[in-house]
């Protein structure tokens, strides 16, 4: 495993863990409830979480049958005091989401363990289909006109001969690991304000594994280790090491 | 059943699928690739055909529907407009401009062709069985109301084609 260096100023706005699967349509959602008393006292905000369903059919001679759209409860999302942890079980997944101030992996693990553990002691060992990690940056662009190049290894920009000024992009690149078989979306962005100054550019790491794993088995954990590996990687091998000391 | 997991795989792979994130800078990235999405899928000016009016159409009911304060008589309201929106976009000739479809929840479905601001036509469509039509042409207004039937009235094709 490559040892890279810990950031002290890390540009992280948020970092979550995502599983994704699937509950039986016919889901008490007090197992929710029940899981949410381990933690209540400290997540005292609770938000119902819907999803929202509407359906269309296109008959013979463009006749149209239809019903109502609706609104579909898929479990809730609880709020920490400080609004900075969110935990989220619905019936096809379970996220914890850590906005900034990142505190470091470790913490960030333990606390999706934490409360996976009490979702997971009411909902049984059934399989995962996707764990997922996201790491969305930040990274303060200068005020004064400056190349993409100073930031980012990597940037597909303008050839030289054009006479323009980049003025906004949005670019997303999909990998996969040549060693297992995690996967990704890299997004890199900028972000949309009026003001000149205090720019970011949005780098937004989202990798994850498709698969099967066991709800309680230790393959998650495993599997989220080398995901982070990858978003790692990608983190200080996509910025320039000058970009690099600002975060040091 | 194999194809059916190559689905799902394929699904839980898709860039459409994404870690659901809570920051504003998360839900921006998502913003900017749901507006890139709606672009790709914008009726072309010229050269359209009637799928992708459809396809327009039902995305704009379906946002609209979305919004958990429509009560439930103010859906099927919808909704009917939507069918007989459907069933004016087959009548719909393939020699005239692309039309711009918004909803509104007082006018039903709106269809509307649009140059100058006094060059303008537009035809809304409620649950009932009419079009009620409006172009502004310079400093004259008219409006009025056309049969819903399988034929485009003849006097909309000469308003459109006045405009372009």
């Amino acid at each position: 495993m490559q040892n890279y260096p810990t950031l002290t100023n890390a540009p992280i706005r948020e970092a979550l863990i995502d599983f994704r699967f699937q509950l039986p349509n016919d889901f008490n959602f007090e197992k929710f409830d029940r899981a949410y008393t381990n933690f209540k006292k400290d997540f005292p905000k609770r938000e119902a979480l819907n999803e929202s369903l509407g359906k269309f059919e296109i008959g013979p001679k463009g006749l149209v049958s239809s019903a109502a759209s609706t609104i579909k409860p898929i479990g809730f999302l609880y709020k920490s005091k400080d609004d900075l942890s969110v935990v989220q079980y619905k019936t096809n997944g379970f996220t914890y989401n850590r906005l900034k101030p990142y505190i470091d992996w470790t913490h960030l693990v333990s606390q999706a363990k934490l409360y996976w553990s009490y979702l997971q002691t009411e909902i049984g060992s059934g399989p995962i289909s996707r764990i997922g990690l996201r790491f969305i940056n930040a990274i303060p662009l200068p005020a004064e006109k400056f190349e993409l190049d100073d930031i980012l290894t990597e940037f597909h920009g303008l050839s030289d001969g054009i006479d323009c000024t980049i003025t906004g992009f949005l670019h997303r690149t999909t990998i996969r690991s040549n060693s297992n078989s995690n996967q990704g979306h890299i997004t890199t962005t900028v972000e949309k304000t009026d003001a000149s100054k205090d720019r970011k550019l949005i780098f937004d790491i989202d990798v994850f594994n498709v698969g099967a794993f066991l709800m309680d088995g230790d393959e998650i954990w495993k599997t989220l280790d080398s995901l982070r590996e990858l978003k790692n990687s990608i983190f200080f091998m996509q910025l320039t090491s000058e970009k690099l000391k600002e975060f040091a | 059943m194999a194809s059916t997991l190559e689905e799902e795989i394929e699904l839980l792979t898709s860039p459409l699928i994404r870690s659901p994130s809570i920051s504003e800078e998360g839900m921006e990235v998502t913003e900017e690739f749901n507006d890139l999405i709606e672009d790709h899928f914008e009726p072309l000016s010229t050269g359209w055909d009637k799928k992708k009016i459809k396809l327009d159409l039902y995305k704009k009911v379906y946002k609209f529907l979305s919004d958990e304060d429509l009560t439930g008589e103010e859906r099927l309201q919808i909704m009917s407009s939507f069918s007989n929106a459907i069933l004016f976009a087959d009548t719909l000739p393939s020699t005239i401009h692309t039309p711009e479809i918004s909803v509104d929840i007082d006018f039903g479905v709106i269809f509307d062709w649009t140059l100058t601001k006094f060059k303008t036509f537009s035809v809304s469509i409620g649950k009932g069985n009419y079009l009620n039509y409006a172009a502004i042409y310079g400093q004259s207004v008219h409006h009025g109301k056309e049969l819903l039937g399988d034929k485009f009235p003849d006097s909309f094709d000469l308003w459109i084609k006045r405009i372009f």
